[in-house]
């Protein structure tokens, strides 16, 4: 399949897919967040404020002039000068975005008003959300607005909800960060215990950070994880390199390679440098259960912004999620969902293919399942199938009308406001649907994907599939029954809740069975590779400049040669399948990471930093950290960073292998640690 | 399941380490067992297409028509143009049949059949006692461990089982991948495949620069495999390791042996690249009697005939295949081959509205070889007699070709696919 499609082609499809120019569908003035039915598609359900009295409102966002003003035939690149931002502005221009409050049926409590500076409103009785709106004056504007939201009890009080992000645009897409609270949980007993949590919650450490941890308490730092907004992470922006904007030539948009390049190196980036180790870990999680490939979507407005969705609801409420990802524009390319025609399904079939996925992979498997993740059983013991070949096809019909629409031409904004989806009533096969044994009803609109998603969500299999899955990637590949009802417990008892995510990852941690497994998952390479740059300090040099030319290509390359690009997965059944981690290693694929170990291990160095190298691994401050450049005290200390302390004979043989000089051969070392079974594992 | 896998890599390794390679390499010398060579159609195949039913040709046409628009059916003057029509018979020249089609990009096949090398197996799948059967996973895993495994009772694979039985020789396990993965249809309880990736040459021990160091390195690493692990998963790594560096030499020695300079061009194709590494090590007389091959591809469910999708893929398939059975035929080697062909499951017979089709039930099979009996096998379903979702019945049970295929390797099948089924006669 060809992988290069250049930009013009692009544009060139979409204008044939959209209508004409001069119709040109506006983007402003209609959409309501949360309102009619909270939580629906099309709205983001608003954000919560019960049990707070007073609201404080700040937005920063761009509101843009679009369409009309830029010439067709001067392309992609002409308008973009025409769309630079004219009316784009740091904080939402006066009256561009209102807000107002909704009581728990969605009907308005208070007039629309608009979101000023951050100033106290009072909660009105009666009040269950806050809703937002965009409010262009021309009805073609376009942008999105980052809504951040404190409830609060008093004016200068501590927050009764935390804080919610909303981000709004004007046609209808929107993320929910959701309200993360921070909830203590049982200290460590070792130190052990917590490099498991470090591995199985994030990408690991350094010695000197895990000692830190250990010091301040796990507790602290799961509860920090599990509340990613209360993260400070703004070093991190420093060393990424800018999101692409939308409009540039996916060939250079960076000015100098193609767009897939810096997709991938922009989330090993996040990887290595983030403080929101759980939150990356979990959008890793999901971007494997959510496999989507850029193989075929071959859109990076699109990939860029699938991401995004997936990170902002990967520890929020899974409904929530599998909703949004249902209409993303890269799922709707990905698994043929795109303009799938329900207008005619007696003599043209709607497309089975996201319809099937949606229930086996994405939501409740193939067979019903007993809360504790055992099958449920007939009468002469046989599997009882979760779905049938009928209720795949009542779920295509009910999810036919949705299309991809990015605008034509692309602007030159930030693709994550870029909403790309809009739904056409008369592609639509209207219901009612039955869906497993359910009626679900249709009003025509893209509501019906809540609708079908609540269906599927509400089976009694779904959450011990979610929660064995989960377990699976973060616990043990065979999680006790007990263990998996425990958590299926929380799942549904947060079933509804905007941090039903973060509850469940914080129980499967707290529960004692997350420390009976230890060093019993073979590692995917993504976690082989930036396991191993984080537990050995390594760094770029310095922020990202523009003259750094290819900050993480290398870590990019080794992912490439271990087959584990985060952006190619090899089919909608991603790298490997949940408890089949072992997989993962076969001779061919064993070899193919003792090789990427070279170029891994090469990494470390003696002398000159390099300046423009994605990683640095500094052993002139590592053997500083080791405390001499002694044989033994380095082998220790490479068994201490990447072996829980390694085995005896382990040691024995770098130790040996470094023989008087502990920095001479300190590739090899590394590489010989990295290669070992011990390594393999977490 | 794991634990057995585990202990099996362990024992695997102390048999290639206890026996001296010349020794081993004279037994497989001597070997005249049928080498099996399965080829897994990744997607499900739309079988309809592969195999055109010109007998049928009206409803097929029908059924295949885009409602908004064009046409997924093959044309059967293209069938016509490209000589590709059979009948049961093989001998019958393909202007004068009229029963089949294959698709017209399957030339190289369908000379092949007509010299009776080719069994066409019709409407093969799995019967509606799975009720998952149209699901990808559920598909593979039935077609991997031939039987219907609803509950995952076992993740052994009719090959792994069959040698669990007959039992391997030589330096290397009794079967081999050649796709990086070590797929469940090769496992068994006391084997499991060699795995390799890209070409043969690809299976060294990279340790960094060469020379000295590059030696010291390779010491301690397969030193450190010696020593016992601490953890349940470093156990498995650790066995994979050992049973990995003891095999890169004997992979390496075969290779050298085996250059395949002389094989035909595999460019721009991963599964004629498969079939080439795997003629290699046969012609250099490696012990392994199964192997695994994929080609991706087909799940087909929109824009089914555009380039690079259907079409190609078989054509691809057809010119991989014949390319492979023609090399061994030169070096006097395919009368031991038997190559097979299997894959998820059928297509649905309607087009949908993306001009694609989406899951179904029957599909086709190939099989080829000197040992086997040319022509057609099963019926063809009926397409004017669809279930209730749309699908045709299936014809031949896909237990029951498996059947013959494990009797073909010289053990019984019957406990493997849990049944006796009667023989369909190909090979």
């Amino acid at each position: 399949m060809p992988r290069l499609v250049c930009i013009v082609l692009a544009a060139a499809c979409m204008a044939a897919a959209a209508p004409a120019f001069a119709s040109e569908p506006t983007f402003a003035t209609t959409f309501v967040s949360g309102v009619t039915p909270p939580g629906a598609p099309g709205s983001d359900g608003g954000v919560d404020v019960r049990g707070g009295r007073y609201l404080r409102v700040t937005a920063s966002g761009t509101l843009a002039l679009g369409y009309g003003a830029c010439p067709r035939a001067t392309g992609p690149q002409g308008c973009a000068a025409a769309f630079s931002p004219a009316r784009s502005a740091p904080a939402a221009p006066a009256g561009a975005l209102v807000a107002a409050f909704v009581n728990a049926s969605g009907a308005l409590v208070s007039s629309w008003a608009p979101v000023g500076e951050a100033a106290y409103v009072a909660i009105p009785a009666g009040a269950a959300r806050v809703v937002f709106r965009v409010n262009g004056a021309t009805g073609r504007e376009f942008g999105a607005f980052h809504v951040v939201a404190d409830v609060v009890s008093e004016r200068t009080g501590r927050n009764v909800q935390g804080v919610s992000a909303s981000s709004v645009s004007p046609s209808g897409t929107r993320h929910t960060q959701p309200i993360l609270r921070a909830v203590p949980t049982g200290g460590l007993s070792s130190r052990a215990d917590l490099q498991h949590l470090l591995r199985r919650y994030g990408f690991s450490d350094t010695p000197a950070n895990v000692t830190a941890v250990y010091r301040g308490g796990a507790s602290g730092w799961l509860a920090q994880q599990l509340d990613p907004a209360n993260i400070d992470d703004s070093a991190l922006a420093a060393y990424m390199e800018p999101v692409p904007l939308a409009g540039t030539s996916p060939q250079t948009m960076n000015g100098y390679d193609d767009y897939r390049n810096i997709l991938e190196r922009r989330i090993i980036q996040r990887e290595v440098a983030s403080k929101r180790q759980l939150l990356e870990k979990m959008t890793l999680h999901w971007l494997e259960h959510f496999a989507v490939s850029e193989d075929k979507v071959n859109s990076a407005p699109a990939m860029i912004h699938y991401e995004e969705t997936v990170r902002t609801d990967a520890l929020g409420n899974f409904k929530t999620l599998v909703s949004d990802v249902s209409v993303e524009p890269a799922m709707l390319l990905w698994l043929d969902n795109n303009n799938n025609d329900g207008s005619h399904v007696a003599t043209s079939p709607p497309n089975e293919n996201f319809s099937r996925e949606l229930m086996q992979l994405y939501v409740l498997g193939t067979t019903q399942l007993n809360a504790d993740g055992t099958p449920v059983l007939d009468g002469s013991g046989n599997a009882v199938p979760a779905y049938s070949d009928q209720d795949v096809k009542q779920v295509a019909q009910a999810l036919t009308g949705f299309q991809r629409t990015e605008p034509y031409p692309l602007p030159m904004v930030d693709p994550r406001t870029i909403d790309g989806t809009k739904f056409f009533p008369t592609r639509h096969a209207k219901g009612p649907f039955t869906i497993i044994g359910q009626t679900v009803t249709d009003t025509g609109d893209p509501t019906i994907v809540g609708k079908v998603v609540g269906v599927l969500a509400s089976n009694p299999a779904t959450a011990p599939f979610e929660v064995k899955e989960l377990l699976q990637r973060f616990v043990t590949e065979s999680p006790s029954p007990g263990y998996v009802s425990r958590i299926v417990a929380v799942w549904n008892a947060n079933v509804d809740a905007p941090d039903q995510l973060a509850k469940v990852m914080q129980a499967i941690a707290t529960d004692p069975e997350f420390y009976a497994d230890k060093q019993s998952l073979v590692k995917e390479p993504i976690e082989y590779t930036i396991d191993a740059i984080r537990e050995l300090n390594g760094a770029q040099a310095a922020p990202y400049t523009a003259s750094m030319r290819t900050p993480y290509n290398s870590v990019h390359g080794v992912l490439s040669g271990m087959q584990e690009l985060h952006w190619y997965p090899p089919s909608v059944f991603s790298f490997y399948r949940p408890g089949e981690k072992e997989s993962l290693l076969t001779n061919s694929l064993l070899l193919t990471r003792w090789g990427e170990a070279v170029a891994l291990s090469n990494r470390a160095t003696t002398t000159t930093l390099c300046a423009n190298c994605d990683v640095n691994i500094d052993f002139t401050s590592l053997t500083t950290l080791a405390g001499g450049t002694s044989a033994a005290a380095v082998t220790g200390y490479l068994m201490d960073a990447l072996a829980d302390g390694g085995t005896p004979e382990l040691s024995a043989l770098v130790q040996n292998y470094l023989g008087n000089n502990g920095t001479t051969n300190i590739k090899g070392a590394v590489w010989l640690v990295l290669t070992s079974p011990e390594y393999e594992v977490n | 399941m794991l634990l057995s896998r585990r202990r099996f890599l362990c024992g695997a390794t102390a048999s290639a380490m206890s026996m001296p390679l010349f020794m081993r390499a004279l037994e497989a010398d001597a070997a005249t067992d049928t080498i099996l060579v399965t080829i897994l159609q990744d997607g499900g195949c739309d079988g309809f297409n592969t195999v055109i039913p010109l007998a049928q040709y009206g409803k097929y046409s029908d059924l295949r028509t885009v409602p908004g628009g064009g046409s997924l059916a093959v044309l059967d003057t293209d069938i016509g143009a490209a000589g590709t029509a059979f009948d049961a018979n093989y001998l019958t020249p393909a202007s004068q049949a009229v029963t089949y089609g294959l698709h017209p990009k399957m030339t190289a096949l369908r000379a092949l059949y007509g010299q009776g090398k080719v069994a066409v197996l019709m409407g093969v799948g799995i019967p509606p006692a799975d009720p998952s059967r149209t699901s990808h996973e559920v598909g593979k895993f039935d077609w991997a461990t031939g039987s219907i495994n609803k509950l995952g009772y076992t993740n052994l694979g009719w090959i792994g089982q069959a040698f669990d039985t007959i039992g391997g020789s030589g330096a290397l396990p009794p079967s081999a991948s050649v796709n990086y993965q070590s797929p469940i249809v090769l496992r068994g309880r006391t084997n499991s495949p060699l795995v390799i990736g890209g070409d043969l040459s690809n299976f060294t021990l990279p340790c960094g620069s060469g020379g000295a160091d590059c030696a010291a390195r390779v010491t301690a690493l397969t030193t450190n495999d010696t020593f016992p692990s601490p953890a349940t998963s470093a156990e498995f790594a650790r066995a994979l390791s050992s049973a990995t560096t003891s095999y890169v030499g004997v992979v390496q020695q075969y290779a050298a042996a085996a250059p395949g300079a002389d094989y035909p061009s595999t460019a721009g194709s991963s599964i004629k690249s498969q079939l080439k590494q795997i003629a290699r090590l046969i012609a250099a007389g490696a012990p392994t009697r199964a192997y695994y091959a994929a080609q991706g591809g087909y799940d087909t469910h929109s824009a089914q005939n555009s380039a690079g999708h259907h079409p190609d893929l078989v054509g691809e398939l057809s010119d991989a295949m014949t390319q492979f059975y023609t090399y061994l035929q030169g070096k006097g080697l395919s009368q031991r081959v038997v190559i097979m062909t299997m894959t998820d499951f059928g297509r649905r017979p309607q087009a949908n509205s993306t001009a694609g089709t989406d899951h179904g039930t029957a599909s086709v099979s190939f099989v080829i070889g000197d040992r086997v009996k040319g022509g057609v096998y099963g019926q063809y379903p009926n397409l004017s007699a669809l279930d209730t979702n749309g699908n045709v019945v299936i014809q031949v049970d896909f237990r029951n070709h498996i059947s013959d295929l494990v009797a073909a390797l010289g053990t019984d099948p019957t406990p493997i696919v849990g049944g006796s089924y009667p023989k369909l006669g190909f090979i």
